[in-house]
């Protein structure tokens, strides 16, 4: 199976719940800045590369893990890909996730300022705090994704 | 195989260039086009039936909303779960004013707005309508 995680940018909300995902971090308890730094991704994607499916791992049942910024494409684009997916066939093969309701002000204040603005200084720190105040709401997404899978 | 035709919308020259492709469509009466400019049809994002060609493939449009970074995505998608252009052939065609077409669920909320949705969608068609035929026997080669 191939499951997308997606949101604005594609280097918070996504990369958390990919990395949830994939177990590169654990579930049960908030990462560290070191730790969010650490994931592949994290607060390093360029303005431009929105579109770009980047793959982030396979999971523990083979299923192969991927990120990817749609801007405000919103939930368009889990129709738009589904909606190919069963012209192709795949639907079942197929899970797309929106990561966006989970991302709270600061996420998005600190994300814009530091992929945006290029400030990294300013917007790092508070994007980071965004994503472990965000972080159980990811995990618990991601418990989900993964129930739907069994 | 499936052919794809795909815009900003799914509504707009997308839908003309797959009636262009389906021999239904040779002048620029569109009248009797089917959710044409129809934005509620293609709110939701997914792929729309339009017909099938004579060599049975079926014919849809699809709207990507953001014409760059859908494009992107889509492809990228095909790639990564490995359907070929075989199985699923899409195909990108562009209008002057695109975005302006896709605003228009915005236009509809303004006094008349449905009118002037319609007007102006219609003008811009119009004016790119030979283009549109073109693109169509361009990307068909």
């Amino acid at each position: 199976m191939i499951i997308i995680y997606h949101c604005f940018g594609g280097s918070h909300s996504s990369v958390t719940a990919a990395s949830i995902h994939l177990g590169l971090i654990p579930a049960d308890r908030v990462p560290s800045n070191e730790e969010l730094m650490s994931l592949p991704y994290f607060d390093k994607t360029p303005k431009g590369d929105w579109g770009t499916i980047r793959p982030m791992g396979v999971d523990e049942n083979g299923n192969m893990v991927y990120v990817m910024g749609k801007k405000n494409l919103g939930d368009r684009f889990n129709h738009m890909l589904m909606g190919l997916a069963d012209l192709a066939g795949i639907q079942n093969d197929i899970k797309v996730i929106n990561t966006v309701q989970c991302v709270n002000l600061l996420m998005m204040l600190g994300g814009f300022t530091s992929r945006r603005l290029r400030i990294v200084k300013v917007g790092r720190p508070i994007v980071i705090f965004g994503t472990q105040r965000a972080f159980f709401s990811l995990a618990q997404l991601v418990t989900n994704v993964k129930a739907t899978m069994l | 195989m499936d052919i794809v035709f795909t815009g900003a919308t799914g509504v707009h020259q997308a839908l003309l260039a797959a009636h262009i492709y389906l021999g239904q469509l040779n002048d620029t009466d569109f009248s009797y086009i089917k959710g044409l400019a129809d934005l509620d049809l293609d709110s939701l994002g997914e792929p729309i039936f339009v017909g099938e060609d004579s060599a049975g493939n079926h014919v849809y449009t699809l709207g990507l909303g953001q014409v760059e970074i859908g494009w992107k995505a889509v492809n990228n998608f095909l790639d990564v779960a490995e359907v070929s252009s075989d199985r699923l052939h899409m195909l990108k065609v562009k209008v002057p004013f695109e975005n302006v077409l896709s605003y228009g669920h915005i236009i509809r909320k303004l006094p008349m707005g449905e009118r002037l949705n319609w007007i102006i969608s219609k003008w811009i068609l119009k004016r790119s309508f030979s283009d549109i035929i073109g693109q169509v026997n361009q990307l068909m080669k």
